[in-house]
This record gives C-alpha cells, structure tokens and sequence, in this order.
C-alpha cells in the first residue's frame, strides 16, 4: 500500500470529518511510520464500535470482544516491557559512552595543561 | 445526529422489553468501564512507547552537546595558550568560545519563535481534500515545492531537493527562518558554499542560523586558503572551533597550528568516535520502537479480525441499512490497512522523517 493509497482510504472512508483531519495531520508531520499506521487502524477500530452501538448494538458488551480486548491489552503489555528492556540497555550504553568521552577530553585537557606547564 | 438514538428506540418499541430495572444501568456502566479500561490501557502504553523515544532522542542530542561543548573546552584551552603564548588564558578563551555557541543556540531569527509557524501554517483552514492533497506528498516532495515557490536556483535550490532537504527544512523550521524570505535565501546561499567544503548542511543550519552563516562561510574559506580540509577533519566541529577562534581575535592561521591545532585534531578524532557510537545506539533505540510498533499493530491486528468477527455476527436484520453499510465499509477499509506491503518511512537522527515545510511556505 502506498502513502497515496493510505492517504485515499482514509479520505473516502466513512471515518468521521474531524478525525480524518486529524490523521492527515499526523501524516504530514510524521509520515508513513508505525506508529501513525498503527493509529489509523486504531481509528477505524473505534469507528466501527462507535457505529454499531449508533445502531443499538454494543459490541464492547460482546465475550468475544471482552476477550479479544484483554488479549490485546496483554500483548501491548509485553512489548512495552520489551521495548523498555532494549531502551534501558541502549541508555546505559549511551551513558557509558558519554563517560569515556568525557574522560578523554578530560584527559586531553589535562595533557594541554601538562604541555603548558613543561614549557 | 439522532438516527442511533432513533433506531436504538424502535429496536426498544420492536422487542417490547421492559422497563430495565433500576439495578441494570450501573451493572452495564461497570462493565462498559470495564471494557474501556482494556483500551485505555492500551492507549497509555503506546503513548508511553512514544514519549519513552521523545526523551530518549532528546537525551541523544543532549549527550552529543555535552561531548562537542567538552571538546571546545579542550581546544579553547589550548587556544588560550596558543594565543598567549605561554600564559594560561584559558578563562579568556572559553568564554569567548561558549559565549558564541550559546548564542547560537539561543537565536531563534526573525522576532518570531518557532512555535508560531504552526499557527501559520493554515491548515486548519484547508479544505478536506486539499489537506488529503498535502498529505499525498512526501516531505522530500513538499519542501521542493517550498524551494521552488521561494524562487531558489542553482546550487541553493540543489541542496534542497536534494537527500538533506528535508532535514535542512526542519532545521531552519526550529530557527524560524522562513526559507522565502531574504534571511532564509541568504541561509541556504551559505549552506551551498559550506557544504562543498565538507561542512554538513543541517548541522550549519542549526549552528549558524542565517545570521551567523556569512561568518561561518569566510571562516571555511579562510580554512580552505589556508590549506585545512574541513571535509578531513571533522567538518561541521572542526568549522565552529575556527568559528569560534576568530571570534575570539585568534586567525584561522594561528588556530590550526601547533598546540591548538594538535588538540583541535585530537578533539575531532575523539568526537567523531563517540559520534559514531552514538548514531550505532541511536539506530539500535529506532529498531526498537519500530520493533515495538510492529509488535502492538499485530496485536491488534489480531484483535480486529475478532472485532470483525463480533461485528458480522451482530448485524441483525433489524438493524439499519445505512448503520449497516457504514460498518462494514469501515472493517473493509480496516481490513485494507492489514497489508503487509506498507513502505514505512524512516526517521533518522537529523529528519524525523518528515518535515512541516508548509511552515516556510506559507
């Protein structure tokens, strides 16, 4: 699917005006990423659940949609504890970084003062 | 408005129900909150995914600040002794040096902040279809556009269009440079010229702005005439040490000699390394979120095609047609989104992935 074909689908689509305004912004400011696919699809969930109950049906009363819901919320759940795991690791490895940089700018530092001082 | 509310009370009036007993109301409140809570969880984790990369890049440029400003202190050092000639002048010196690169930092040209661009942009006033139309085009498609309409030429426009346009858009966006205005033109003119001599053109943006950028181009100049290849030695870093020094009354020519010029050297052989580090941990943090994303639009994904599931078999005959159309051109228009071929765009440490150009087009 290409950004145009995105772009076309949620114009035509039976998403209401305000929010389909709201997803072309988010298009244009951040472009096609996962995240903001992942909030279209979002978008059209919600629709169709705010439809169906326009039209007396609450599907959120559903078992099967109590389940499916929990299930969702599960995964969520374990891929922000691995997104915090591998993001907690990169920062303490920038940190170790900024560390030993500073040491060898400290010791440059200190080898100019050294310099200065022999002269 | 009120066609739900009509239909769900002719479902009422078909099937006769009875008056639901005081009790029913809060059950079902309950479970509706219950039901809530699930995606609000969800909703907060992801919003919690995205601000974890919005602090995690901001710690990324701040640890890349920290590192350039202690490199200058090692070099300004040295220039303090390389100027004074066997004096420790290094208060002298450092000042001179952090007074410049703070008030580069601080400039924002123009009179305007940044923030007021967004106000500008006037898209909250475009029609539906012609937002759709903004939103077709690439940033890379839009900020051409932008060069094109600002009446760029030559080697201005070139450096526009080209890969780091865009990133250059974004970077002259945060400094409120208006990219047709006289400022923005004489920006990207500089640009053109530093980036020939191994200067990075979104790093100059962000360090020079439009109002230091003359400086900036004599300097490199003076560098080159005086046999430095900037492009060799660090490029971006390398120039604003320069900068700096003759901002200070040092000449370009005492700045790379000698002591200074051997720590100048040996700052950029030191940054660079931890630059690279940096942009390897930087990518590892993108793969990450990126991974994280994939993983949660599978989940739901999943969820979906049980929602789907739920939808199809509510649809009762009684229900409106126009309900009923609506909802399943939604799950078909949801359905569409499941393809796997999505061409994902990328966000790099200068360009995250696209830029508001319409802000410098307005």
């Amino acid at each position: 699917m290409t950004r145009e074909q995105i772009v076309k689908l949620v114009e035509n689509s039976q998403l209401d005006d305000g929010m389909k305004r709201e997803l072309l912004n988010l298009i244009i400011d951040k472009g096609i990423t996962r995240e903001v696919i992942d909030q279209i699809k979002e978008a059209f969930d919600n629709a169709v659940i705010s439809t169906m109950k326009a039209g007396g049906v609450d599907i959120t009363q559903t078992e099967e949609f109590k389940a499916a819901a929990a299930e969702f919320a599960a995964a969520a759940e374990t891929a922000k504890a691995q997104l915090d795991s591998e993001m907690a690791q990169i920062e303490s490895e920038m940190g170790q970084v900024q560390k030993d940089t500073a040491k060898q700018l400290d010791d440059l530092q200190a080898q100019v003062i050294k310099d200065k001082i022999s002269q | 408005m009120g066609l739900g509310k009509d239909i769900a009370g002719l479902f009422r009036k078909r099937e006769g129900a009875p008056e639901a007993p005081a009790e029913a109301p809060k059950a079902e409140a309950k479970e509706r909150s219950a039901a809530e809570v699930g995606r609000e969880r969800v909703k907060a984790i992801k919003e919690g995914a995205s601000s974890l990369w919005d602090s995690f890049k901001k710690r990324a440029g701040s640890v890349r600040d920290t590192i350039a400003n202690k490199a200058k202190d090692a070099y300004s050092m040295a220039l303090g002794v390389a100027k004074k000639g066997g004096k420790m002048a290094i208060e002298g010196a450092f000042s001179a040096v952090g007074g410049i690169e703070m008030g580069a930092k601080a400039t924002v040209e123009g009179g305007k902040a940044a923030i007021e661009y967004t106000k500008e942009t006037g898209r909250e006033a475009m029609e539906l279809g012609e937002l759709a139309l903004e939103a077709t085009k690439s940033a890379a498609t839009r900020t051409k556009e932008a060069a094109v309409g600002a009446g760029l030429t030559g080697a201005a426009l070139a450096i526009m269009t080209a890969e780091g346009g865009v990133a250059i858009a974004k970077a002259m966006k945060e400094r409120g440079v208006e990219l047709k205005s006289e400022a923005g033109k004489k920006l990207v003119g500089g640009l053109a010229e530093l980036q020939k001599m191994g200067v990075s053109a979104v790093e100059a943006t962000k360090k020079y702005g439009a109002d230091k950028i003359e400086q900036a181009v004599k300097v490199a100049k003076e560098a080159k005439d005086a046999g430095v290849d900037l492009a060799k030695r660090g490029g971006g870093f390398a120039l604003e040490s320069l900068v700096a020094a003759v901002a200070a009354g040092i000449s370009v020519a005492e700045a790379i000699e000698g002591a200074a010029g051997a720590t100048l050297e040996k700052g950029q052989e030191i940054v660079g390394a931890a630059q690279e580090k940096m942009s390897t941990l930087f990518k590892r943090a993108r793969e990450a979120k990126d991974n994280f994303f994939g993983r949660l639009t599978s989940a739901r994904d999943r969820f979906s095609s049980r929602l789907k599931q739920a939808v199809i078999e509510s649809l009762r005959p009684e229900i409106d047609n126009l309900i009923k159309a609506k909802a399943e051109e939604l799950l078909r228009d949801r359905e569409a989104l499941n393809d796997p071929e999505i061409t994902f765009e990328e966000e790099d440490e200068d360009n995250e992935a696209t830029v508001v150009v319409e802000a410098v087009n307005s």
